[in-house]
Protein backbone atom coordinates (compact mmCIF):
# COMPACT_ATOMS: atom_id res chain seq x y z
CA UNK A 1 0.00 0.00 0.00
CA UNK A 2 1.55 3.32 -1.04
CA UNK A 3 1.88 6.32 1.24
CA UNK A 4 -0.98 8.22 -0.40
CA UNK A 5 -3.40 5.33 0.05
CA UNK A 6 -2.31 4.90 3.66
CA UNK A 7 -2.90 8.61 4.34
CA UNK A 8 -6.41 8.41 2.87
CA UNK A 9 -7.15 5.26 4.83
CA UNK A 10 -5.93 6.79 8.07
CA UNK A 11 -8.06 9.89 7.48
CA UNK A 12 -11.10 7.65 7.06
CA UNK A 13 -10.16 5.77 10.22
CA UNK A 14 -9.91 9.03 12.14
CA UNK A 15 -13.38 9.93 10.89
CA UNK A 16 -14.61 6.73 12.55
CA UNK A 17 -15.21 4.70 9.39
CA UNK A 18 -15.27 1.07 10.53
CA UNK A 19 -14.73 -0.32 7.04
CA UNK A 20 -11.51 1.72 6.86
CA UNK A 21 -10.35 0.08 10.08
CA UNK A 22 -11.15 -3.30 8.55
CA UNK A 23 -9.07 -2.38 5.50
CA UNK A 24 -6.21 -1.36 7.78
CA UNK A 25 -6.34 -4.71 9.56
CA UNK A 26 -6.47 -6.54 6.23
CA UNK A 27 -3.43 -4.62 5.01
CA UNK A 28 -1.19 -5.09 8.05
CA UNK A 29 -2.45 -7.89 10.25
CA UNK A 30 -0.60 -10.72 8.55
CA UNK A 31 2.78 -9.01 8.60
CA UNK A 32 2.36 -8.01 12.23
CA UNK A 33 1.17 -11.43 13.24
CA UNK A 34 3.99 -13.24 11.42
CA UNK A 35 6.56 -11.07 13.10
CA UNK A 36 4.92 -11.33 16.53
CA UNK A 37 4.54 -15.07 16.28
CA UNK A 38 8.17 -15.65 15.38
CA UNK A 39 9.31 -13.16 18.00
CA UNK A 40 7.28 -14.61 20.86
CA UNK A 41 7.12 -18.19 19.63
CA UNK A 42 3.54 -18.29 20.84
CA UNK A 43 0.48 -17.99 18.63
CA UNK A 44 -1.97 -16.83 21.27
CA UNK A 45 0.39 -14.29 22.67
CA UNK A 46 1.20 -13.05 19.18
CA UNK A 47 -2.50 -12.69 18.45
CA UNK A 48 -3.05 -10.73 21.68
CA UNK A 49 -0.08 -8.47 21.00
CA UNK A 50 -1.20 -7.71 17.45
CA UNK A 51 -4.70 -6.96 18.71
CA UNK A 52 -3.23 -4.68 21.36
CA UNK A 53 -1.14 -2.99 18.67
CA UNK A 54 -4.26 -2.10 16.70
CA UNK A 55 -6.01 -0.91 19.85
CA UNK A 56 -3.05 1.37 20.54
CA UNK A 57 -3.39 2.70 17.02
CA UNK A 58 -7.04 3.56 17.75
CA UNK A 59 -5.95 5.42 20.86
CA UNK A 60 -2.93 7.16 19.37
CA UNK A 61 -3.89 7.81 15.78
CA UNK A 62 -4.60 11.48 16.51
CA UNK A 63 -1.01 11.86 17.66
CA UNK A 64 0.50 10.01 14.69
CA UNK A 65 2.96 12.17 12.79
CA UNK A 66 2.17 11.65 9.10
CA UNK A 67 5.77 12.44 8.14
CA UNK A 68 6.73 9.04 9.60
CA UNK A 69 6.06 5.88 7.68
CA UNK A 70 2.97 4.21 9.04
CA UNK A 71 4.51 0.72 8.77
CA UNK A 72 7.44 1.79 10.90
CA UNK A 73 5.14 3.38 13.48
CA UNK A 74 2.94 0.29 13.61
CA UNK A 75 5.86 -2.10 14.02
CA UNK A 76 7.44 0.17 16.62
CA UNK A 77 4.31 -0.19 18.75
CA UNK A 78 4.39 -3.96 18.32
CA UNK A 79 8.11 -4.22 19.05
CA UNK A 80 7.64 -2.18 22.23
CA UNK A 81 4.76 -4.41 23.30
CA UNK A 82 6.82 -7.54 22.65
CA UNK A 83 9.72 -6.06 24.61
CA UNK A 84 7.47 -5.14 27.54
CA UNK A 85 5.87 -8.54 27.45
CA UNK A 86 9.21 -10.35 27.40
CA UNK A 87 10.36 -8.31 30.38
CA UNK A 88 7.29 -9.29 32.37
CA UNK A 89 7.67 -12.87 31.16
CA UNK A 90 11.17 -12.98 32.62
CA UNK A 91 9.74 -11.88 35.96
CA UNK A 92 6.68 -14.13 35.87
CA UNK A 93 6.43 -17.04 33.41
CA UNK A 94 2.93 -17.27 31.99
CA UNK A 95 1.09 -20.28 30.65
CA UNK A 96 -1.29 -19.95 27.78
CA UNK A 97 -3.99 -22.23 26.49
CA UNK A 98 -4.71 -22.80 22.85
CA UNK A 99 -7.59 -24.60 21.24
CA UNK A 100 -6.52 -26.93 18.48
CA UNK A 101 -8.43 -25.90 15.36
CA UNK A 102 -8.61 -29.49 14.16
CA UNK A 103 -9.46 -31.45 17.30
CA UNK A 104 -10.90 -28.67 19.46
CA UNK A 105 -8.74 -29.88 22.34
CA UNK A 106 -7.09 -27.39 24.67
CA UNK A 107 -3.33 -27.36 24.50
CA UNK A 108 -1.29 -25.54 27.10
CA UNK A 109 2.29 -24.51 26.63
CA UNK A 110 4.84 -22.53 28.52
CA UNK A 111 5.36 -19.22 26.86
CA UNK A 112 8.99 -19.00 27.89
CA UNK A 113 11.40 -20.61 25.51
CA UNK A 114 9.32 -23.28 23.77
CA UNK A 115 10.10 -23.58 20.08
CA UNK A 116 7.28 -23.75 17.62
CA UNK A 117 3.74 -24.55 18.55
CA UNK A 118 2.37 -28.02 19.10
CA UNK A 119 -0.83 -27.22 17.26
CA UNK A 120 0.81 -26.07 14.04
CA UNK A 121 -1.28 -27.67 11.31
CA UNK A 122 1.54 -27.84 8.80
CA UNK A 123 4.64 -29.78 9.77
CA UNK A 124 7.68 -27.75 8.99
CA UNK A 125 10.40 -29.24 6.92
CA UNK A 126 13.57 -30.13 8.74
CA UNK A 127 15.62 -27.35 7.17
CA UNK A 128 13.07 -24.78 8.08
CA UNK A 129 12.90 -26.13 11.61
CA UNK A 130 16.66 -25.87 11.84
CA UNK A 131 16.47 -22.34 10.53
CA UNK A 132 14.02 -21.43 13.26
CA UNK A 133 16.27 -22.96 15.84
CA UNK A 134 19.20 -21.05 14.44
CA UNK A 135 17.15 -17.86 14.57
CA UNK A 136 16.38 -18.46 18.22
CA UNK A 137 20.05 -18.72 19.00
CA UNK A 138 20.65 -15.21 17.71
CA UNK A 139 20.79 -12.24 20.07
CA UNK A 140 17.33 -10.70 20.34
CA UNK A 141 18.20 -7.46 18.61
CA UNK A 142 19.77 -9.27 15.64
CA UNK A 143 16.83 -11.66 15.37
CA UNK A 144 14.45 -8.72 15.52
CA UNK A 145 16.09 -7.10 12.51
CA UNK A 146 15.81 -10.27 10.45
CA UNK A 147 12.19 -10.92 11.47
CA UNK A 148 11.20 -7.35 10.74
CA UNK A 149 12.81 -7.65 7.34
CA UNK A 150 11.26 -11.01 6.53
CA UNK A 151 7.84 -11.15 8.24
CA UNK A 152 7.37 -7.42 8.64
CA UNK A 153 8.41 -6.91 5.01
CA UNK A 154 10.11 -3.72 6.06
CA UNK A 155 13.07 -2.21 4.21
CA UNK A 156 16.24 -1.87 6.26
CA UNK A 157 15.88 1.92 6.08
CA UNK A 158 12.50 1.75 7.84
CA UNK A 159 13.81 -0.74 10.37
CA UNK A 160 16.58 1.72 11.18
CA UNK A 161 14.03 4.49 11.67
CA UNK A 162 11.86 2.25 13.76
CA UNK A 163 14.66 1.15 16.03
CA UNK A 164 16.08 4.71 16.21
CA UNK A 165 19.52 3.69 15.03
CA UNK A 166 21.63 4.42 11.92
CA UNK A 167 21.08 2.39 8.76
CA UNK A 168 24.69 1.19 8.93
CA UNK A 169 24.08 -0.31 12.37
CA UNK A 170 20.99 -2.17 11.19
CA UNK A 171 22.81 -3.47 8.12
CA UNK A 172 25.75 -4.55 10.23
CA UNK A 173 23.41 -6.40 12.59
CA UNK A 174 21.62 -8.05 9.68
CA UNK A 175 24.91 -9.06 8.08
CA UNK A 176 26.21 -10.48 11.34
CA UNK A 177 22.94 -12.31 12.02
CA UNK A 178 22.82 -13.79 8.51
CA UNK A 179 26.41 -14.95 8.89
CA UNK A 180 25.61 -16.61 12.21
CA UNK A 181 22.54 -18.27 10.71
CA UNK A 182 24.66 -19.64 7.91
CA UNK A 183 27.25 -20.99 10.32
CA UNK A 184 24.62 -22.54 12.59
CA UNK A 185 22.91 -24.21 9.65
CA UNK A 186 26.21 -25.60 8.32
CA UNK A 187 27.17 -26.92 11.74
CA UNK A 188 23.81 -28.65 12.18
CA UNK A 189 24.17 -30.24 8.73
CA UNK A 190 27.67 -31.49 9.64
CA UNK A 191 26.38 -32.95 12.93
CA UNK A 192 23.78 -34.94 11.04
CA UNK B 1 35.45 0.46 -1.03
CA UNK B 2 35.68 -0.48 2.66
CA UNK B 3 34.75 -4.02 3.57
CA UNK B 4 31.88 -3.18 5.93
CA UNK B 5 30.47 -0.58 3.54
CA UNK B 6 30.72 -3.11 0.75
CA UNK B 7 28.86 -5.81 2.66
CA UNK B 8 26.18 -3.31 3.65
CA UNK B 9 25.79 -2.23 0.04
CA UNK B 10 25.54 -5.90 -1.00
CA UNK B 11 22.88 -6.49 1.63
CA UNK B 12 20.88 -3.48 0.42
CA UNK B 13 21.25 -4.70 -3.15
CA UNK B 14 20.08 -8.25 -2.51
CA UNK B 15 17.26 -6.78 -0.43
CA UNK B 16 16.25 -4.65 -3.43
CA UNK B 17 16.71 -1.36 -1.62
CA UNK B 18 19.71 0.06 -3.43
CA UNK B 19 19.23 2.97 -5.80
CA UNK B 20 20.01 2.61 -9.51
CA UNK B 21 23.18 4.70 -9.43
CA UNK B 22 24.64 2.96 -6.37
CA UNK B 23 23.69 -0.36 -7.87
CA UNK B 24 25.66 0.41 -11.03
CA UNK B 25 28.74 1.30 -8.99
CA UNK B 26 28.39 -1.88 -6.96
CA UNK B 27 28.05 -4.02 -10.08
CA UNK B 28 31.20 -2.48 -11.54
CA UNK B 29 33.08 -3.14 -8.32
CA UNK B 30 31.87 -6.74 -8.09
CA UNK B 31 32.75 -7.45 -11.72
CA UNK B 32 36.20 -5.93 -11.29
CA UNK B 33 37.26 -7.76 -8.11
CA UNK B 34 36.76 -11.56 -7.80
CA UNK B 35 36.91 -11.40 -3.99
CA UNK B 36 34.10 -8.88 -4.05
CA UNK B 37 32.12 -11.17 -6.32
CA UNK B 38 32.65 -14.02 -3.85
CA UNK B 39 31.45 -11.96 -0.90
CA UNK B 40 28.46 -10.70 -2.86
CA UNK B 41 27.42 -14.24 -3.70
CA UNK B 42 27.85 -15.27 -0.07
CA UNK B 43 25.57 -12.47 1.13
CA UNK B 44 23.05 -13.31 -1.57
CA UNK B 45 22.93 -16.94 -0.42
CA UNK B 46 22.55 -15.90 3.22
CA UNK B 47 19.73 -13.55 2.37
CA UNK B 48 17.96 -16.15 0.23
CA UNK B 49 18.26 -18.51 3.14
CA UNK B 50 16.24 -16.08 5.20
CA UNK B 51 13.67 -15.93 2.46
CA UNK B 52 13.37 -19.70 2.80
CA UNK B 53 11.43 -19.12 6.00
CA UNK B 54 7.90 -20.18 5.11
CA UNK B 55 5.21 -17.54 4.90
CA UNK B 56 2.52 -17.38 7.52
CA UNK B 57 -0.16 -18.84 5.25
CA UNK B 58 1.74 -22.10 4.94
CA UNK B 59 2.03 -22.48 8.70
CA UNK B 60 -1.45 -21.62 9.87
CA UNK B 61 -4.66 -22.73 8.21
CA UNK B 62 -6.65 -20.04 6.47
CA UNK B 63 -9.68 -20.52 8.69
CA UNK B 64 -7.66 -19.80 11.81
CA UNK B 65 -6.05 -16.79 10.18
CA UNK B 66 -9.42 -15.37 9.18
CA UNK B 67 -10.89 -16.06 12.60
CA UNK B 68 -8.02 -14.28 14.36
CA UNK B 69 -8.22 -11.38 11.94
CA UNK B 70 -11.95 -11.10 12.53
CA UNK B 71 -11.38 -11.06 16.28
CA UNK B 72 -9.00 -8.15 15.84
CA UNK B 73 -11.56 -6.34 13.69
CA UNK B 74 -14.32 -6.92 16.24
CA UNK B 75 -12.21 -5.61 19.09
CA UNK B 76 -11.26 -2.61 16.94
CA UNK B 77 -14.90 -1.86 16.17
CA UNK B 78 -15.68 -1.99 19.87
CA UNK B 79 -12.74 0.28 20.67
CA UNK B 80 -13.74 2.75 17.95
CA UNK B 81 -17.32 2.69 19.24
CA UNK B 82 -16.13 3.36 22.79
CA UNK B 83 -13.88 6.14 21.55
CA UNK B 84 -16.73 7.78 19.61
CA UNK B 85 -18.97 7.46 22.65
CA UNK B 86 -16.31 9.05 24.83
CA UNK B 87 -15.84 11.83 22.28
CA UNK B 88 -19.60 12.49 22.18
CA UNK B 89 -19.70 12.56 25.96
CA UNK B 90 -16.76 14.98 26.06
CA UNK B 91 -18.49 17.20 23.49
CA UNK B 92 -21.74 17.16 25.44
CA UNK B 93 -19.93 17.95 28.65
CA UNK B 94 -18.06 20.80 26.96
CA UNK B 95 -21.33 22.11 25.51
CA UNK B 96 -22.99 21.85 28.94
CA UNK B 97 -20.14 23.73 30.62
CA UNK B 98 -20.22 26.39 27.93
CA UNK B 99 -23.99 26.78 28.27
CA UNK B 100 -23.71 26.89 32.01
CA UNK B 101 -20.96 29.48 31.93
CA UNK B 102 -22.99 31.54 29.43
CA UNK B 103 -26.11 31.27 31.60
CA UNK B 104 -24.04 32.13 34.66
CA UNK B 105 -22.67 35.17 32.87
CA UNK B 106 -26.13 36.30 31.86
CA UNK B 107 -27.45 35.70 35.38
CA UNK B 108 -24.51 37.58 36.88
CA UNK B 109 -25.09 40.47 34.49
CA UNK B 110 -28.80 40.49 35.38
CA UNK B 111 -27.98 40.52 39.09
CA UNK B 112 -25.55 43.38 38.58
CA UNK B 113 -28.11 45.32 36.51
CA UNK B 114 -30.80 44.69 39.12
CA UNK B 115 -28.41 45.77 41.85
CA UNK B 116 -27.59 48.94 39.98
CA UNK B 117 -31.28 49.62 39.43
CA UNK B 118 -32.11 49.06 43.09
CA UNK B 119 -29.25 51.27 44.24
CA UNK B 120 -30.30 53.99 41.83
CA UNK B 121 -33.87 53.73 43.03
CA UNK B 122 -32.65 53.94 46.60
CA UNK B 123 -30.49 56.97 45.84
CA UNK B 124 -33.34 58.67 44.00
CA UNK B 125 -35.72 57.96 46.87
CA UNK B 126 -33.15 59.28 49.33
CA UNK B 127 -32.62 62.40 47.25
CA UNK B 128 -36.37 62.88 47.04
CA UNK B 129 -36.67 62.54 50.80
CA UNK B 130 -33.86 65.04 51.30
CA UNK B 131 -35.53 67.39 48.87
CA UNK B 132 -38.82 66.97 50.68
CA UNK B 133 -37.17 67.59 54.00
CA UNK B 134 -35.42 70.67 52.65
CA UNK B 135 -38.67 71.95 51.25
CA UNK B 136 -40.42 71.23 54.51
CA UNK B 137 -37.71 73.05 56.43
CA UNK B 138 -37.88 75.88 53.99
CA UNK B 139 -41.61 76.10 54.31
CA UNK B 140 -41.45 75.78 58.06
CA UNK B 141 -38.72 78.33 58.27
CA UNK B 142 -40.61 80.69 56.03
CA UNK B 143 -43.82 80.14 57.94
CA UNK B 144 -42.18 80.88 61.33
CA UNK B 145 -40.05 83.89 60.53
CA UNK B 146 -40.33 86.75 63.07
CA UNK B 147 -41.50 89.33 60.55
CA UNK B 148 -44.50 87.30 59.57
CA UNK B 149 -47.82 88.55 60.75
CA UNK B 150 -49.03 85.52 62.54
CA UNK B 151 -45.98 84.84 64.72
CA UNK B 152 -46.31 85.54 68.44
CA UNK B 153 -43.31 87.86 68.40
CA UNK B 154 -44.81 89.84 65.58
CA UNK B 155 -48.10 89.97 67.35
CA UNK B 156 -46.49 91.30 70.53
CA UNK B 157 -44.44 93.73 68.53
CA UNK B 158 -47.41 94.99 66.62
CA UNK B 159 -49.35 95.35 69.82
CA UNK B 160 -46.52 97.26 71.39
CA UNK B 161 -46.30 99.45 68.32
CA UNK B 162 -49.97 99.79 68.45
CA UNK B 163 -49.68 100.78 72.07
CA UNK B 164 -46.95 103.31 71.31
CA UNK B 165 -48.97 104.80 68.46
CA UNK B 166 -50.97 107.17 70.73
CA UNK B 167 -54.08 105.17 70.91
CA UNK B 168 -53.64 104.27 74.54
CA UNK B 169 -56.63 106.19 75.63
CA UNK B 170 -58.74 105.43 72.73
CA UNK B 171 -62.32 105.11 73.88
CA UNK B 172 -63.02 102.27 71.48
CA UNK B 173 -60.38 100.12 73.13
CA UNK B 174 -61.53 100.47 76.61
CA UNK B 175 -60.53 97.02 77.75
CA UNK B 176 -56.97 97.49 76.43
CA UNK B 177 -56.73 100.95 77.96
CA UNK B 178 -57.78 99.63 81.29
CA UNK B 179 -55.04 97.03 81.05
CA UNK B 180 -52.45 99.56 80.08
CA UNK B 181 -53.56 101.84 82.90
CA UNK B 182 -53.11 99.00 85.31
CA UNK B 183 -49.67 98.41 83.89
CA UNK B 184 -48.70 102.06 84.32
CA UNK B 185 -49.99 102.10 87.85
CA UNK B 186 -48.01 99.09 88.69
CA UNK B 187 -44.93 100.65 87.19
CA UNK B 188 -45.45 103.77 89.22
CA UNK B 189 -45.49 101.76 92.39
CA UNK B 190 -42.09 100.27 91.71
CA UNK B 191 -39.48 102.20 93.63
CA UNK B 192 -36.72 103.58 91.46
CA UNK B 193 -33.44 103.39 93.39
CA UNK B 194 -31.73 106.50 92.04
CA UNK B 195 -34.76 108.85 92.13
CA UNK B 196 -35.57 108.67 95.87
CA UNK B 197 -31.96 109.40 96.76
CA UNK B 198 -31.98 112.42 94.49
CA UNK B 199 -29.97 110.68 91.81
CA UNK B 200 -30.96 110.31 88.20
CA UNK B 201 -32.15 106.87 87.04
CA UNK B 202 -29.71 104.69 85.12
CA UNK B 203 -29.64 105.10 81.34
CA UNK B 204 -30.64 101.64 80.61
CA UNK B 205 -34.01 102.10 82.40
CA UNK B 206 -34.83 105.05 80.26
Amino acid sequence: MDAQAVTVLLAQCQAGDKSAWDALVDAYWQRLYGFAWRSTKNRDLAHDLVQETFLRVVQKLERYDHRDKFDAWLFRILVNLIRDQSRSRVRRPVRSTVVDSNTGAEITDDMAGRTGHPSDPVHLQEDVQRLYEALEQLPEIDRQVLLLRHYGEMPFKDIAKMLHCPLGTVLARAHRALGKLRVTMEVSHEVE
Amino acid sequence: MKSNKFSQACLLDVSGELGAEARGILRDHVETYPAAMLEYDQILVQFKQLNALPPLESQVDQVSLERMKQQVKDSLHEAVHQQQKAARWRMMRRWFYRSMSMASGIAAAAVVMAGIYIVRQHIQAHQARVMDAENTFQEMAESHLPYQANTPIRLIRSRIEHLGGGNLFDAQSGAGSAGIMQLFNALDKIPISGTEDGESPPDNIQ
